[in-house]
């Protein structure tokens, strides 16, 4: 897989959120304010490519690669997870950026699925960043995009059972439909 | 962060449903996915239950999140010695039922101190509609995507328990084969139970 091809598929066609809907647990949880929004984007783009990029490297050196520890793979990415979030939720403490724990343990969904699959191809160092970039971009705007329709969702006078989530899932549904007619295309 | 799990247990049926919606096409996935998912959870609930009292409220969350996934990657590599059709089928996706785990022995873990039995009943009060749900849509989808009902043995891929086909080949919509239809489907069948058991809450 080239660079190029390796940043698109994360990015659209191989997005862990639309493709596999991996991670969509935050966002039923509840709605959130478009700053809170824009927060939790770029907090998961982040953790989302220092786990991506951390997964490659691990892979290489313990799991693939030396002394291939390949039945611990689950565990030791868990750790890399844990180990990301409890560093953003320090930085982000010192900030001042209001920190939900709650949602962000579900990002740790995503972000194991995202490793297991990066670990499963063979990228160079290159289009391993690119992919780490991709998919943490990919995630952010999947969630940008998941949560705006859920915040105009929640006002819509739908019957009784549908509304909220099982609303918003068969939105993200028909919306993973029409993306998916970019398969093969990019 | 123990507010937000309050009332939600309907929401934690499938918040790590719609992960698992990409393998769940028929019966037998769905029977693979339930009988994982029970191990893993209650599991999980006879080991969180016993870590509780000496694990702070902070470490509850992660501590949960390692030995769900812990086990997970045990229920893999036992699918991968025993029953490698099913290894093979679910994937990557055997892990995510460590998130199941996590989010159907949440509402227990979290919150006032409650005892082994008290977490482990709320596990499997959690597992009845988690179940219901995961073999209405397998059964759905087998049905609507393929015009069968049937569940293979999960030991010999060539061989079923029991294999009935219901539609004609013409009235098959393959759209519900795909992820996208899987996940509409989950949707619907979410309404239905939450329209029939989850009673409206009163502003």
């Amino acid at each position: 897989m080239n660079e190029f091809a390796a940043l698109m598929t994360a990015l659209v066609v191989g997005n862990i959120g639309l493709t596999r809907f991996v991670g969509v647990s935050p966002l039923l949880t509840k709605t959130l304010s478009r700053k809170s929004v824009l927060t939790h984007s770029l907090v998961s783009c982040l953790v989302i490519f220092l786990a991506s990029v951390a997964a490659h490297f691990v892979d290489l050196a313990l799991i693939s690669g030396g002394p291939k520890l390949a039945y611990l793979d689950a565990l030791i990415y868990i750790a890399i997870v844990l180990i990301l979030f409890a560093l953003v939720s320090f930085v982000g403490k010192h900030l001042g950026v209001n920190q939900d724990s709650a949602m962000l343990v579900y990002f740790n969904a995503s972000i194991l699925f995202l490793m297991m699959n990066q670990a499963s191809l063979t990228l160079s160092v290159a289009a391993a960043l690119l992919y780490a970039l991709g998919s943490g971009l990919g995630f952010a705007c999947f969630y940008w995009i998941a949560e705006s329709m859920n915040a105009r969702l929640h006002v819509v006078d739908a019957p009784y059972g549908f509304k909220g989530e099982a609303l918003l899932l068969l939105s993200l549904g028909i919306f993973a439909y029409a993306i998916s007619g970019l398969i093969g295309i990019v | 962060m123990s507010t937000e799990y309050k009332n939600t247990s309907f929401l934690f049926l499938f918040t790590a449903l719609a992960s698992i919606a990409f393998v769940l096409t028929d019966l037998t996935n769905a029977v693979a996915i339930i009988i994982l998912s029970v191990i893993v959870t209650l599991l999980t609930a006879l080991i969180m239950g016993l870590l509780k009292s000496v694990l702070q409220d902070k470490f509850i969350v992660p501590a949960t999140l390692v030995v769900s996934v812990g086990l997970a990657k045990m229920m893999q590599l036992l699918a991968q010695a025993f029953v490698p059709t099913v290894n093979e089928t679910l994937g990557l996706f055997v892990l995510m039922i460590a998130f199941v785990a996590l989010s159907l022995n949440a509402p227990a873990l979290m919150g006032e101190k409650k005892g082994l039995g008290q977490i482990l009943l709320a596990g499997v009060r959690h597992l009845v509609p988690f179940i219901c749900i995961v073999l209405v849509v397998g059964l759905l989808r087998g049905l609507l995507g393929a015009g069968t009902i049937e569940l293979l043995d999960f030991t010999n891929s060539s061989a079923t328990y029991f294999s009935a086909t219901v539609l004609p080949s013409s009235f098959i919509v393959a759209w519900f084969d795909t992820l996208s239809g899987g996940v509409v489907l989950l949707a619907c069948v979410l309404a239905g139970y939450k329209a029939c058991f989850v009673k409206e809450e009163t502003k």
